[in-house]
């Protein structure tokens, strides 16, 4: 994932952003535009987190509604087999429902759009999304008004923009609400997660031809909660930033023992101060286990200003400068901050 | 010229691999240093990165040190004035699985007239626990040809074991820690063959012998660091580094730094850290008889240090789909006080340091 979205910042083309989010869908050197591979950024952990962030660069926050019907999702369990009518409204607009294109000459184009997937805990896609309503266990289309379902049937996008047959994009005038449909598991999968990646813009420098300028636009991701029939006390909470265990932590420290044992004997200070770097790992990794921040919680950590490693040549050269200066040396970096967002 | 023409084929090498579906990086900088005992060091140096496929990265520097010194330390060795150049290249390659286990290797030689280094490292990383762990270890093995400049007979080795162990943790949304242990293990000759160590009776110098180092060095150091996001444009750095070697040196080592985040392009950082270290065991202002140890090396003798630092930094970066993603420019000014409370020929240093940095993203 990491060499398809670093594929899309050097592939060629113009400086704009994706011009439909249906560009996500195709590969990076599929056209001229490039595409994202698969990527859709719903900041959901199959993304790493991976959200519209990444190239929207604005300061404020989008809000999102979510309903459905025949009953709320967000309210009660999911029936397993049921198949549901579900609208995401965008209700907060930046700029307005304002548009380019034929109907509104001169018009920043407002592009808003967001890209949605449901997951179980464990995070694979659960049930089955499509843009209009299901025929039988089919679904007809691809392609909706105004969602689309990407091609592995994983996530629906959306945008405030449509295209015309002449190429040409046309906004929809006061509309912030873009529907589709999705059918529940056909048994209990547990809880499950929505999660949205959206943003509302601002139309910025954008224009007909160029109607993704994505400076200044709000960004945000979103996750909701389904609980499943069975519930969904247990596993939320596992998700929610509870205790957890992995045998990572556990291998290491394991391995840092033997490291230990092995030089107690030859050299015993040495043991010693492996013992209290082993106790401080220790104490590190069980501390993390109930403190897990998680990948929609790391936009601040993203930032250059939180890198620890900071600028390579500089420390380069900063350690040359001290260690001729002084007598101590060493300890310097170590492992960046793991704040996962590639 | 052969360092050049390994760093091209190392700058060549890394470019060819790299795809038009990898990044590639290429960063300058360019470093001063300045100081009131005579001492001018130009830094320029180069550094080229790519990811040529996933998972794998690819990188090249090289770095040079141009030293025009009249230093105290140069005069107590009866030598008014040198210029030296120093040259460094190193290469390094690491690959990250999907399961965000990191294994790599470098490669670092560096050269100046009388002083030969060959630097090989090997590394390993892996996030855990969401990622919100870092765990990483490594290992260098440096080999080094002392000598002595006019003297083409001269030759002692010095080996140095470095072993780093690190853990970084999300403390939350807004923080992150780091701890490091670094030990290093030295073995060899490590004086210098142009510094004296004099004995004097009362106030009368009576001789002046070669500086005499143990054959052994074992260094200790461990630090942790926070930084935090402290609302808004303000985020905070915070080190602290403990080390202790078995010549009897011990330093403290204290730094804060505070980002101002001008906008999401540009930032202002003012900085400033302190040092503290004793003097190494074996170290004497003067010297009243001949000891085994013998040094006058005011970095052994016990000393404290402040650098007070601005740094601005700007990176601009393009969207998807273009071919140049990001560019960077930085600049940053630091000033360094050192005092010697027990080192006769200097009682204090001041130095400046500056760095003006570029970097290209494609």
């Amino acid at each position: 994932m990491r060499l398809i979205f670093l594929a899309v910042l050097a592939s060629g083309g113009s400086a704009w952003g994706y011009s439909s989010p249906s560009l996500f869908d195709t590969g990076p050197s599929d056209d001229t535009t490039g595409g994202a591979g698969g990527i859709y950024y719903t900041g959901s952990p199959r993304f790493q987190g991976q959200d519209c962030s990444g190239c929207h660069r604005g300061e404020r926050a989008v809000s999102v509604r979510v309903s459905s019907v025949p009953e709320d999702l967000l309210r009660q369990p999911y029936r397993p087999g049921a198949v549901y009518h579900i609208e995401v409204d965008l209700g907060r607009d930046l700029l307005g429902p304002r548009t380019c294109g034929d109907a509104h000459p001169g018009d920043a184009c407002n592009l808003d759009l967001f890209a949605l997937e449901i997951d179980t805990a464990a995070g694979r896609p659960a049930g089955r999304l499509c843009p209009l309503p299901f025929e039988g266990d089919a679904c007809p289309e691809q392609l909706g008004t105004p969602t689309i379902l990407t091609r592995d049937g994983t996530a629906v996008i959306a945008n405030s923009l449509r295209f015309g047959a002449d190429g040409q994009p046309a906004y929809r005038d006061g509309e912030t609400a873009r529907d589709f449909y999705w059918r529940a598991p056909d048994h209990d999968v547990g809880p499950l997660h929505v999660w949205i990646g959206a943003v509302d813009g601002d139309g910025g420098q954008s224009s007909p031809d160029k109607p993704s300028d994505y400076d200044g636009d709000a960004t945000g991701v979103f996750r909701l909660l389904i609980c499943g029939p069975s519930g969904c006390a247990d596993e939320a909470a596992a998700t929610e930033g509870g205790c957890t265990s992995t045998p990572g932590p556990v291998g290491w420290t394991a391995l840092l023992g033997l490291v230990v044992l092995g030089l107690g004997r030859r050299r015993p200070r040495l043991a010693r101060r492996l013992v209290v770097l082993v106790g401080l790992v220790l104490v590190s990794g069980l501390a993390s286990g109930c403190a897990v921040v998680k990948p929609w919680q790391r936009g601040t950590l993203a930032r250059r200003c939180m890198a620890l490693e900071g600028d390579p040549e500089e420390a380069t050269l900063e350690q040359h400068v001290f260690a001729y200066r002084e007598g101590a040396a060493g300890a310097h970096g170590g492992g960046g901050g793991g704040c996962g967002c590639n | 010229m052969n360092m050049q023409r390994l760093f091209w084929l190392g700058v060549v090498s890394a470019l060819a691999a790299s795809p038009a579906l990898g990044q590639s990086r290429g960063a300058t900088k360019f470093g001063v240093y300045a100081d009131d005992d005579g001492t001018l060091v130009l830094s320029p140096a180069v550094t080229v990165s790519a990811t040529p496929a996933e998972g794998l990265a690819v990188g090249a520097s090289y770095l040079a040190d141009i030293v025009s010194a009249s230093s105290t330390d140069l005069v107590s060795a009866a030598t008014k004035h040198f210029e030296e150049r120093r040259d460094d290249v190193s290469g390094n390659l690491s690959y990250t699985t999907r399961g965000y286990f990191t294994v790599g290797g470098a490669f670092d030689y560096s050269h100046e007239t009388d002083y030969r280094s060959y630097t090989p490292s090997v590394h390993v990383g892996q996030e855990i626990l969401d990622r919100n762990v870092t765990l990483t270890a490594a290992y260098g093995l440096s080999l080094n040809t002392v000598g002595r400049s006019g003297d083409p007979n001269f030759s002692e080795a010095m080996t140095n074991h470095s072993v780093t162990l690190g853990a970084s943790q999300l403390l939350g949304p807004d923080t992150v820690l780091r701890l490091t242990w670094q030990g290093q293990f030295a073995r060899g000759f490590q004086a210098s063959v142009y510094r004296y160590a004099s004995v004097y009776r009362g106030s009368f110098l009576v001789q002046q012998t070669p500086e005499v180092l143990p054959d052994a060095r074992d260094r200790h150091a461990a630090a942790v660091a926070v930084r935090h996001h402290l609302g808004g444009p303000l985020y905070a750095h915070v080190d602290y580094r403990l080390y202790r070697d078995d010549w009897g040196l011990t330093g403290h080592t204290g730094g804060t730094q505070l980002f101002y985040e001008i906008t999401r392009d540009v930032f202002l950082r003012l900085g400033e850290r302190v040092h503290w270290q004793t003097g190494a065991d074996f170290y004497e202002r003067r010297y009243s008889t001949r000891r085994r140890y013998m040094t006058s090396d005011k970095e052994l003798s016990p000393l404290w240090s402040s650098t007070t630092g601005l740094k601005l930094d700007y990176a601009w970066r393009s969207g998807a789909g273009a071919f140049l993603s990001g560019l960077g420019l930085n600049a940053k000014v630091d000033f360094i006080h050192v005092d010697y409370s027990e080192f006769d020929p200097l009682d204090q240093l001041n130095a400046w340091v500056g760095e003006v940095g570029t970097s290209v993203t494609f």
